[in-house]
């Protein structure tokens, strides 16, 4: 007999009007659900680090009135794994300009070369950091993907993760 | 002795800096998301106005009380070591961490590798 696992085991999505007021209870929310699911507190903290990167940029870059975040464990072939998605409207450049960066970093072979590299481009633009994904490659071992859908963006963040505490599941 | 620069006190974080003989200390407490970047940078520009100023052979910055140090204000110690590591008399610049605060390290090694022959992190116990 086969069966196939349920692909997400654990999800919680919310819909918010971005603005910086939001930033610390969705922040909250994320790390309140890695608690809940495991113990492992690096893991806790990359995807706290990842909640306020992804956060922020949708605070600077969103054009429409809302926008999604979405934190969850999925099971894979591989194992569980934590995911956690950002989808917001933002202009054509900036769309496109995203686009290219992300595929770049995306594309990078040393995670903490490219964000050297994308450390010296920041001492040349003085009002935007632009280091927010990249350093979620280097220092938190996350993998980042994007896609763009119309006049969306939608960024994913995950990590595989083992010894999950799945409580009342 | 209190260093020209006026301390930052703000809901979440505070900035603050002391002079004693040839060393400027920095410390920061609290968590440093986007809405504290313009607040850190501001301070940043008064402490290399200040070490350029006062030629201290040593700067310090303790951020081993700091919970979350976001993307915009990184930017805000990366502007801060590029225009040191040029000075005419650059500080050894020493960024102090918490042992029990692992994603330190990783987040201001970038610092180290960015002006090497300036910059150490070193973790307080």
């Amino acid at each position: 007999m086969s069966f196939s696992l349920p692909r997400r085991l654990r999800f919680i999505r919310v819909e918010f009007a971005p603005s910086c007021g939001c930033l610390g209870s969705l922040v909250a929310v994320v790390t309140d659900f890695c608690r809940n699911v495991i113990e492992d507190a690096d893991v806790i903290f990359a995807f706290r680090m990842a909640a306020f990167e992804l956060t922020e940029n949708v605070v600077k870059y969103c054009t429409g009135d809302r926008a999604s975040l979405e934190i969850s464990v999925n099971n894979t072939v591989q194992g569980a794994e934590l995911v956690l998605m950002t989808q917001n409207e933002a202009t054509p450049e900036r769309l496109a300009d995203a686009d290219e960066r992300l595929g770049a970093m995306e594309a990078a072979a040393d995670p903490v070369e490219h964000f050297d590299h994308l450390v010296q481009e920041s001492l040349n633009t003085p009002t935007e950091s632009r280091l927010g994904l990249g350093r979620l490659r280097a220092e938190a071992d996350l993998r980042v993907s994007h896609e763009i859908q119309g006049t969306s963006i939608v960024v994913q963040v995950r990590r595989r993760v083992l010894n999950m505490a799945f409580g009342d599941l | 002795m209190a260093s020209k620069l006026e301390r930052v006190k703000a809901d979440g974080y505070t900035v603050e800096a002391t002079v004693s003989s040839q060393r400027l200390t920095v410390l920061l407490n609290g968590t440093f998301d986007m809405t504290a970047a313009s607040d850190l940078q501001h301070f940043f520009e008064g402490v290399r106005a200040e070490v350029l100023a006062t030629t201290p052979s040593d700067l310090e910055i303790d951020v081993s009380s700091v919970y979350y140090l976001g993307s915009s204000c990184i930017k805000a110690f990366v502007s801060l070591t590029a225009a040191l590591k040029d000075a005419h008399k650059r500080p050894n610049l020493k960024v102090i961490t918490s042992a029990g605060l692992d994603w330190q390290d990783r987040t201001f090694a970038v610092l180290a590798r960015l002006a090497p022959e300036m910059v150490t992190v070193e973790r307080t116990t």
